[in-house]
C-alpha cells in the first residue's frame, strides 16, 4: 500500500492505519518503514473491538498456509520482527464514505489475509464515479 | 457483522504524531480507507 500512496491520494481517499503498538512504538514503526499514511495507536484495542475484529485461533496462527505466507514474505525481503500488541489479533480493512457509511469491509481469516492495494483502489475509484442510470 | 458507525464516529483516537481527534473527522471531507494491522518492531 505504501507504493500506492499517491494513487489513493489521486483517487480522493485518505488512508489511515490502526496499529496495536504504543505511541512510541507506532511512531518508531512509521519512521523505520517510512509509512506515508496517518497512523492511529490503539494499544488497548478500543477501535479493534469497536469494529468487531476478532482474534485468531491456534489453528489460524500455526497453519501451514501461514508458515508459507511468512516464508514468502521473507523471500520478498520483508523482515520479521517481534509483533507489537496482541499477536492473536486479526487485521481488517474498512472503506467509509463521507456520509459515514461503511462501503466495504474485510475481516481477515488469518493474520496474513489482506486485500490487495489494487483491489482497494478499484473500490475507492468505483465509489467516486458518478452513478449513471441505465 | 453490523457496526454502529454513529457510536464509533465519536470515539476519540490518538494519532501517532500526537493529536487526539474524533474518529469521524477522518471521513468528513473524503472517503477513508481504514486499515487495521499488526505491526512489528
Amino acid at each position: 500500500m505504501r507504493r500506492q500512496a499517491d494513487a489513493f491520494r489521486e483517487a480522493g481517499a485518505r488512508v489511515v492505519l490502526v496499529g496495536l503498538g504504543t505511541l512510541e512504538e507506532t511512531a518508531a514503526f512509521k519512521s523505520r518503514f517510512d509509512v506515508p499514511f496517518t497512523m492511529i495507536t490503539d494499544p488497548h484495542k478500543a477501535l479493534f473491538n469497536a469494529f468487531q475484529l476478532k482474534q485468531a485461533g491456534t489453528k489460524e496462527l500455526l497453519s501451514l498456509g501461514m508458515a508459507a505466507k511468512g516464508l514468502s514474505a521473507m523471500f520478498r525481503g520483508h523482515r520479521i520482527g517481534i509483533p507489537k500488541g496482541d499477536v492473536r489479533q486479526l487485521p481488517g480493512v474498512f472503506i467509509i464514505d463521507t456520509g459515514g457509511r461503511i462501503r466495504y469491509s474485510h475481516y481477515a481469516r488469518d493474520p496474513a489475509d489482506h486485500p490487495s492495494a489494487e483491489d482497494l483502489l478499484v473500490r475507492v475509484r468505483t465509489m467516486s464515479r458518478p452513478h449513471t442510470p441505465a | 457483522m453490523t457496526i454502529d458507525i454513529s457510536a464509533v464516529q465519536d470515539q476519540e483516537v490518538q494519532l501517532s504524531d500526537g493529536p487526539r481527534i474524533r474518529l469521524g473527522q477522518l471521513w468528513e471531507h473524503q472517503p477513508l480507507v481504514l486499515v487495521f494491522l499488526r505491526h512489528f518492531g
